[in-house]
């Protein structure tokens, strides 16, 4: 029985070591602004103002800003991650359905869609993209839209019978060629390209819900080749065999396994580069400013993580490259992410590419910027999920 | 201020342990001050415009007690009682129902202004409090207490300030003068904070993740089976949420000397619906048995006085936990269940086997808590409907909440039984064998400590939950 005080004190200091510790160790960290893994800004400690803290909203920001700082938050994430995988074995952590070697955003189970609602939305956008065809039709330029499933989209079968999966898409895609067609807008769906070829599983990432570089290329080839058809131009494109692929060593987390705080149970992809086999100098510059004529935003070292951004250095408002070669057309692509694997391989076909981000690019509408500049190609890469919204890069005239 | 948050945990906490215990135990008045003054910056934490509010209930309560002692005219005791509750109920009345009231007049006169207020915090908590307080000392069950820092400490106390368990004066009162702090009670009340922290976050948290998920989904495409495990996710998290407080309440009370009474025993192991409101909230339910049900008469008029009284006291009970018609009817749910028991089938439910009792009284349970959890009345029949295979059934995930959650399941399903009171008691009988002495001694202390590293993870990496109950 002698044990029993011995065991209280003993248990009351290691619980007071704990709380201290805490304590001491969340005060005196060095303390970073941003979450890699989160992809987000961390909480920085709220401003005093007597209006604040007598509505409860400066105190609510010090718990806030308490809870990004606390000690070993990312150790303990990157170890629940852990633990949730390989101990537990739960289905989705963080968002993330982990299976065998593929990493699979979850997104909620949403009502379907009327099919009405599908194709008035359908209708709406491809009666906006066929003014936009007009428009560059009227100076004598060519459009193309180009749809792409994204990693959701394109492993939907993989998806366990008991976790929403996204073949919902399909009935949006369907209204939505249904509406192209009918309005005659040319549209390439690279969810049919890719089903034709067997939907080959290293298309696409495992880790990100991009394509991958064979994807990209894959997608690249499809766009030339619909350029040709639709365009008549005499334009030889550069094939596989005149670009030289380079597979990075450095691990590439990408997106799905940076939700994983870098805790993803396989690790093995890699990024391929490609770059003319015979050099194409050209001049770069990023929002009207000079940059270094490169299409890759290579890491300084082996070890360093890279991201998909590493493709034209990741989203911009507005890219300009120039090969100063008059004799071949001018291309402007706009669209999300996805375009920018797909540009660091098309620009060589051409004079100057000029890539548009409608999410961040806000100078003038792109109605107005096409009438300006009447590049002789507009393209429009989009993935699944957005080919019928009208923000972001759908937002043509504005 | 959240016990269940790093503010509280790592920085409010150590702060006020170290300020009290550095205070003489010889000096008990400084203690209380410091314990007062650390419960005002608990309660001012969410906002300090309401801690006026708080004031004023512990002043109501000092003076209307000191004017409804029995050495008072009968006449200025039932004042004073008459005071403490008007100004109780009326900042209750206003800060909980005004708006309430107003919508449903607003229904019938669109112009009738609704005024938009902020519920304070605890508010319905420290008011019962405070009325218990006077009328128990009206009653003569008390003496009133003639230092008013003392009545201040009680009603705000900051372990049960905010979510209770509703303190009975009589509990405490001798502890707020003579109370001993003890290393062993120390030890006690850190082990339940640590096992209620375990609770809420590891238990509480992702049960509530299931039921927020499932309960945001259009109800009329909810399968059955998913209705269902929204419905039981929800049980689960409000047991564990509200049973959590209460043990880090009652935790907390005992590591500064005071020994409040247990709110929970183990309610979902009850077989009939009279049984589980034994062992549910047990501070609120005797409370009303007290301060309404036995004033209004109990059962001593007469059935049909007792189906009044009854009636009343569970229409009070809904609508003590919101002001929305959806309360009400949960209140009304219970009422009708408890009528059945006591006139109708009662004594046939005695006659069925146990399991069949638990299943009856587990299902009406969870059925209840969809009114509960339900946004509106309507959103709660239609939920209720799905139950029953009355909708579309397009959303059907249940696997995947069993099988994502599938430890928490586990555990809460455990913990619902007493299965901690069976182990402590095997270990007490065999306290001669010193393997079983040390298990008794340590397990606990190790499991508090290990609950606090989990509930610290849990904490750090998926941030704050509010206690369901802070919201009444």
């Amino acid at each position: 029985m002698k044990q029993q005080p011995l065991a209280e004190r003993l248990f009351i200091l290691a619980a007071l070591l704990f709380l201290i510790g805490i304590l001491l160790l969340t005060l005196l960290r060095d303390r970073d602004n941003i979450s890699h893994y989160e992809n987000r800004y961390l909480a920085t400690m709220p401003e005093f103002s007597t209006a604040a803290v007598l509505d409860g909203s400066y105190f609510a920001g010090i718990d806030e800003f308490l809870g990004d700082h606390s000690a070993f938050r990312i150790t303990l994430s990157r170890l629940t991650a852990r633990a949730d995988i390989h101990l537990l074995g739960r289905p989705v952590v963080n968002n993330i359905v982990v299976l065998d070697d593929l990493l699979l955003f979850r997104f909620p189970a949403e009502p379907a869609p009327t099919e009405e609602w599908l194709a008035a939305e359908a209708n709406a956008r491809a009666r906006e993209l066929h003014t936009l065809m007009q428009l560059i039709e009227s100076y004598g330029g060519h459009f193309l839209y180009v749809a792409v499933p994204d990693q959701t989209a394109y492993f939907w079968e993989y998806f366990p019978s008991y976790i929403n999966n996204r073949q919902g898409y399909r009935p949006a895609v369907q209204a939505f060629t249904e509406a192209m067609e009918a309005h005659g807008v040319p549209f390439l769906d690279m969810g049919e390209v890719f089903a034709a070829r067997g939907n080959p599983r290293h298309y696409y990432s495992a880790v990100d819900h991009h394509f991958s570089s064979a994807g990209a290329f894959a997608t690249y080839e499809a766009i030339m080749e619909a350029l040709l058809d639709q365009t008549g131009l005499d334009m030889p494109f550069l094939r596989a065999e005149d670009f030289i692929f380079t597979e990075l060593p450095n691990p590439y987390t990408g997106s799905r396994g940076r939700m994983l705080w870098g805790a993803s149970p396989f690790r093995d992809e890699r990024l391929t580069v490609a770059e003319p086999r015979t050099p194409i100098p050209f001049t770069r510059k990023d929002n009207g400013w000079v940059r270094p004529a490169t299409v890759h935003d290579l890491p300084g070292i082996y070890w360093e993580e890279v991201f998909y951004g590493l493709y034209m250095g990741g989203d911009h408002p507005l890219t300009e490259i120039d090969t100063n070669r008059p004799h071949l057309p001018s291309i402007l692509v706009f669209g999300d992410s996805f375009t920018n694997a797909v540009e660091s391989l098309i620009y060589v076909n051409f004079n100057t590419m000029t890539s548009i981000d409608l999410r961040l690019f806000d100078s003038m509408s792109l109605a107005g910027f096409i009438m300006l500049h009447q590049p002789d190609i507009v393209i429009c890469i989009r993935d699944y999920s957005w080919i019928l919204r009208p923000e972001g890069n759908g937002r043509l005239f504005e | 201020m959240i016990f269940s948050s790093i503010s509280f945990l790592f920085f409010f906490l150590p702060a006020l342990l170290a300020v009290y215990f550095l205070v003489p135990r010889r000096w008990r008045g400084t203690r209380n001050t410091v314990l007062l003054l650390f419960s005002i910056a608990f309660y001012a934490w969410a906002g300090p415009r309401f801690v006026p509010l708080v004031l004023i209930s512990g002043i109501t309560s000092y003076l209307c007690g000191l004017y409804a002692s029995p050495a008072n005219t009968q006449r200025t005791r039932h004042l004073a009682v008459a005071i403490c509750c008007t100004i109780g109920l009326g900042l209750l009345g206003w800060f909980k129902y005004a708006g309430f009231f107003a919508e449903t007049v607003a229904q019938f006169a669109p112009d009738f202004p609704i005024p938009h207020i902020i519920l304070p915090i605890g508010i319905s908590f420290y008011t019962f409090q405070s009325i218990s307080y006077v009328v128990d000392i009206y009653r003569g069950h008390i003496e009133p207490q003639r230092n008013p820092l003392r009545v201040m400490l009680y009603i705000a106390l900051f372990p049960q300030l905010v979510a209770g368990p509703i303190v009975r004066y009589e509990t405490i009162g001798d502890a707020l003068e003579h109370r001993k702090e003890t290393v062993a009670d120390f030890s006690e009340g850190l082990t339940r904070l640590f096992f209620g922290l375990g609770k809420k976050l590891l238990i509480a948290g992702p049960m509530g993740r299931i039921a927020d998920a499932i309960f945001a989904y259009d109800p009329s495409l909810l399968s059955a089976p998913l209705a269902w495990t929204g419905a039981l996710a929800y049980a689960m998290q409000i047991y564990f949420d509200f049973s959590a407080y209460s043990d880090m309440a009652i935790g907390l009370g005992r590591m500064f000397g005071f020994r409040f009474l247990e709110n929970f025993n183990y309610p979902y192991i009850a077989r009939s619906i009279t049984e589980f409101w034994r062992r549910w909230h047990i501070s609120l339910s005797s409370w009303f048995r007290d301060y309404v049900y036995i004033p209004l008469g109990g059962s001593r008029k007469g059935p049909l006085r007792l189906v009044g009284n009854l009636f009343v006291v569970w229409l009070l009970t809904g609508f003590w936990h919101g002001a929305a018609w959806n309360f009400v009817v949960w209140g009304l749910w219970f009422f009708v269940l408890l009528m059945g028991e006591k006139f109708l089938w009662g004594k046939l439910l005695d006659r069925l086997p146990a399991v069949i009792r638990w299943v009856y009284a587990m299902a009406l349970v969870t059925l209840s808590w969809v009114f509960f959890r339900a946004p509106d009345l309507g959103h709660a029949m239609i939920y209720l409907s799905a139950m029953f295979g009355g909708s579309s059934g397009e959303f059907n995930h249940t696997l995947f909440y069993l099988l994502q959650f599938w430890p928490e399941w586990l555990i809460a399903c455990a913990a619902c039984f007493p299965i901690k009171l069976a182990l402590e008691k095997a270990l007490e009988a065999r306290r001669d064998s010193p393997t079983f002495a040390l298990i008794h001694t340590w397990a606990p202390k190790l499991l508090a400590l290990l609950l606090l590293a989990l509930a610290y993870t849990r904490l750090v990496t998926e941030g704050l939950r509010p206690f369901i109950y802070f919201q009444f």
